[in-house]
């Protein structure tokens, strides 16, 4: 009795999901042919997010020669944009440098990256976004850029003079990343308290 | 463990996409929603961190509809495979009825899907679940690399890695064409569900 519960509980369960899942396929050819112009671009975009996330993960040759290579390829796609171009350019520019210091390249670098291709992504995806707008955050975006160079040239000075300043800098350094290591496991259960509780609303 | 509402006779279930960086989880979801976008009420939520926007988890909720009179709500994760990102990834385990375990076919990346499946099998300890009992799926993703020239594991060697204990259903997949995206979740689902159709019976 139990068995045959059981055996037409599956059964009902196969046909549910059968369903559900049949016969979305022509939406979905529907969907891809209402793609836009913006979407076009999203492919690689997409490509290129992945790569960061893998050089977040671990810096590897591959990663970076994959990841400057996508830049120049949405370097060309863009050609008529200058400021995805600006913005592209200072990725070719963090990438460049990446590729050169890898592990010792300044803490910032990845993050800058992902900022700066949050900015890309926003302005690619977001049709509502004024030409003003979008001028604002390139503007935020090389600024960031500058500053984040200018803090490469003062961490490589130091490091030419005396040994006791560069241990007290490595002290320095571990205090900063357990720091940055605290602020962002607080802002990730900030961000998930405020989700779920959007989620449950 | 699965939320079942016996008064309002709902059943909400929770399956993690977990795996190693890169390896497609999040293309996984993605074509899920493309799939299915046309008939559910809810929208792909990707939740990231405010300072450097990283990606942070997917989310994707739906009804699945009636089964044996219980409405069944289904949601979806997805965890980041960056390794410090560890707390978040266990975070998101919590309360979890069903995994589908995403490795990457890529030759190079077979010491980087044990490790995952590794730190899957911690966390799942941090909430006192033996990963044997718990209604698993495996996809081999990336199956299509091998035409592009990229040396690939052969389905023998993944198992032996990644299945000789779980012994779970697996698939061979490859998610950024669609390939048996959706026999995986299928498989998913049916698994976690008939997991508590003792409770629904």
């Amino acid at each position: 009795m139990e068995n045959k519960a059981n055996d037409t509980f599956a059964f009902d369960l196969e046909n549910r999901l059968d369903d559900f899942f049949s016969d979305s396929l022509q939406a979905q050819n529907d969907a891809s042919v209402e793609e836009s112009e913006t979407s076009k671009a999203d492919q690689p975009l997409k490509e290129l997010k992945s790569t960061i996330l893998a050089i977040d993960w671990e810096i590897t040759n591959d990663g970076l020669d994959s990841f400057i290579k996508q830049v120049n390829g949405l370097i060309e796609y863009f050609a008529n944009d200058k400021a995805k171009q600006k913005l592209l350019k200072i990725l070719f520019s963090l990438g460049k440098y990446l590729r050169t210091h890898k592990s010792k390249a300044h803490p910032d670098t990845i993050k800058r990256i992902m900022a700066v291709y949050s900015t890309l992504e926003e302005s690619v995806t977001n049709d509502e976004l004024s030409q003003s707008e979008k001028e604002k955050m390139l503007r935020e975006e090389v600024k960031q850029f500058q500053l984040l160079k200018s803090k490469i040239v003062k961490t490589a000075a130091p490091s030419k003079s005396s040994h006791q300043p560069k241990e007290r800098h490595t002290i320095d350094t571990v205090i900063k990343a357990i720091d940055e290591l605290k602020s962002m496991i607080k802002t990730e259960l900030d961000v998930i308290h405020k989700e779920l509780k959007r989620i449950e609303k | 463990m699965a939320f079942i509402n016996t008064k309002t006779k709902e059943v909400q279930v929770k399956i993690v996409y977990v795996g190693p960086g890169r390896g497609g989880k999040t293309t996984n979801l993605e074509y899920i929603f493309s799939r299915i976008r046309h008939r559910i009420g809810s929208d792909m939520v990707s939740i990231k961190t405010q300072g450097d926007r990283t990606l942070f988890f997917d989310f994707l909720p739906f009804e699945l509809g009636s089964i044996k009179g219980y409405n069944v709500k289904t949601q979806l994760y997805t965890v980041p495979g960056q390794v410090k990102y560890n707390a978040t990834r266990k975070l998101v385990l919590k309360g979890v009825d069903g995994i589908v375990f995403v490795a990457d076919s890529i030759v190079d990346r077979r010491e980087n899907n044990i490790k995952s499946l590794e730190n899957l099998k911690e966390n799942l300890q941090f909430y006192d679940i033996d990963i044997t009992k718990m209604p698993i799926v495996l996809q081999y993703n990336k199956r299509d690399m091998e035409s592009q020239g990229v040396a690939i594991l052969d389905v023998e060697t993944m198992e032996k890695d990644l299945n000789a204990e779980i012994k779970a259903p697996s698939f061979t997949a490859s998610a950024l064409k669609g390939d048996n995206v959706i026999p995986t979740v299928k498989k998913a689902i049916s698994t976690t569900i008939v997991g508590i159709r003792e409770k629904l019976l």
